[in-house]
């Protein structure tokens, strides 16, 4: 694991004007925009992407094939991609952190309490957003990958627009109706908690979905 | 170590490979074939890159399908087409690799990239096919692996570092249980540092043959047309049409000097047999 993160790490150290790009254009949308929520999400998802860039390059040049003649396995290529995004994540939450402490010299501090809900949210959100993409990229390879996410994209859209049109028929409404009883009467709290299961549980799936594809991969 | 290919079969459309071999411990071994013939597919296999269709290969006995990682630290590889991401440099493939192997061995590493010229903060997709060559060759043997799997790990060198790769090569085997398993379109490199040679056409073992075998008992008879309706044809492996007659490879180079000393017999280096074995016609 040591080994694979060091590899990324130094191939993003690379890209490193590209990260003070997002950095700087993050700095840009805040004080423009006077909102850090909108920078930290725009920091948040931009510098997620920069795992897929990471398989990128592990494909280039048929770089598989020598990767996996390293002592690891393919169950921890895939697990390593999880955590480097997460830790991307991180570290863009400490830049932001750092930006929000700054901003506080200059009377444009947001609140803390505001800024941590942001961060967990963009966090949690950028994260969903690499799970759907992991699995693609490493099927498909960074080629076909551009189309595949389009298509991935777009039956998501599609059954999100069917959910749409089921539930706007009446029949189905009278059944949903004991359900959004039920939501009514929720906390917060319960709220954050279901939102969390969800999460957690659309993780794991893509996390198994990538080891399975990745255990019939060749190199 | 010892690798072992036990009647491994891969098939893809219009290729399938189908191998038994081994490369004793303490032993280097050559596998050559012209491009296509397999070579690389029986690399990735003892890698354990691809899935077989039939049979195993096993390090020391161990599937290599199932190798925990601690054994993969055991073996240094080089592949023909792939390495370190061109965007990295050697400093970055210090860290990588002390992250990788447990046994990495940094200031000899370093020391070697040294010697060979090899500069350390330029990226490797701006080093000469020959650097990257060397790069490989020195990454695969920096760690203390007891075997190297090595696919042409001299193409695109010059003489001079194709001759200090293979000193290496030579130190590497006095170490007692070091074993290699070598590709090579340079047949001068696997006669000088092969103990035996297995020779694949069309996914197939066509030959296997130790190399001092090869070099001292294989021979190619020129005869004419005449010539060769006389001659007893019991050791003869296969026959090529020429200008002049015939060219007749023979493992029993001996046998045909001393019954027919007035035909021309030169001694066959491992180019001539591929040659003669691959498009020859077989009469063994």
């Amino acid at each position: 694991m040591k080994g694979l993160l060091i590899k990324d790490f130094r191939i993003l150290l690379h890209q490193k004007t590209t990260f003070l790009i997002i950095v700087l254009l993050g700095i840009f949308m805040g004080t423009n925009g006077g909102n850090i929520s909108f920078s930290m999400g725009y920091m948040m998802f931009v510098s997620a992407t920069l795992t897929i860039t990471t398989i990128s390059y592990d494909y280039f040049e048929k770089g598989m094939s020598f990767l996996f003649t390293f002592p690891i396995s393919k169950k921890l290529y895939v697990v390593e991609k999880y955590l480097l995004s997460l830790l991307i994540g991180l570290v863009v939450a400490v830049v932001g952190f750092v930006l929000n402490f700054a901003a506080g010299f200059f009377g444009a501090l947001a609140p803390w309490d505001e800024f941590a809900v942001t961060v967990v949210a963009t966090l949690a959100v950028a994260l969903l957003m690499i799970a759907l993409y992991i699995p693609v990229y490493i099927k498909c390879g960074p080629e076909k990958s551009r189309v595949a996410i389009l298509i991935v994209i777009g039956a998501i859209a599609a059954v999100g627009y069917l959910a749409y049109l089921v539930i706007k028929v009446e029949a189905v409404q009278k059944m949903l109706m004991p359900l959004a009883g039920v939501l009514e009467n929720m906390t917060a709290g319960q709220f954050i908690a279901i939102g969390v299961a969800i999460w957690a549980v659309l993780m794991v799936i893509s996390v198994v979905v990538s080891l399975r594809i990745m255990e019939k991969k060749e190199f | 170590m010892k690798l072992e290919f036990n009647q491994v079969v891969k098939k893809y459309d219009g290729f399938q490979l189908d191998c038994t071999m081994t490369v004793e411990e303490g032993c280097v071994t050559g596998l050559i074939g012209r491009n296509g013939a397999g070579k690389s597919t029986a690399f990735k296999a003892a890698l354990g890159l691809i899935r077989l269709d039939g049979g195993n290969i096993t390090v020391n006995g161990k599937d290599v399908a199932e190798l925990p990682a601690k054994e993969k630290e055991n073996i240094g590889v080089v592949l023909s087409e792939s390495g370190f991401s061109g965007y990295l440099n050697i400093k970055d493939v210090v860290s990588i690799m002390k992250g990788m192997y447990k046994k990495f061995r940094k200031e000899e590493f370093l020391e070697c990239c040294k010697r060979f010229g090899l500069p350390q903060d330029k990226q490797i997709k701006d080093f000469s096919t020959g650097m990257k060559a060397k790069l490989k060759v020195l990454v695969a043997m920096s760690y203390g692996a007891k075997l190297l799997i090595l696919d042409e790990p001299t193409a695109g060198l010059d003489v001079v570092a194709r001759d200090e790769i293979l000193d290496m090569l030579r130190n590497y085997m006095e170490t007692e249980g070091n074993s290699i398993l070598i590709s090579s379109h340079i047949s001068s490199d696997l006669e000088s540092l092969c103990d035996d040679v297995y020779m694949i056409d069309s996914g197939k073992i066509v030959l296997h043959e130790e190399t001092n075998v090869l070099l001292d008992e294989f021979g190619v008879i020129k005869v004419t047309g005449e010539q060769y309706e006389a001659l007893d044809k019991a050791y003869i492996m296969s026959k090529k049409k020429e200008a002049f007659g015939y060219a007749l490879l023979t493992r029993e180079k001996k046998f045909y000097q001393e019954n027919y000393p007035e035909i021309a017999i030169e001694k066959a280096g491992i180019d001539q047999i591929i040659t003669m074995l691959i498009s020859g016609t077989r009469e063994v």
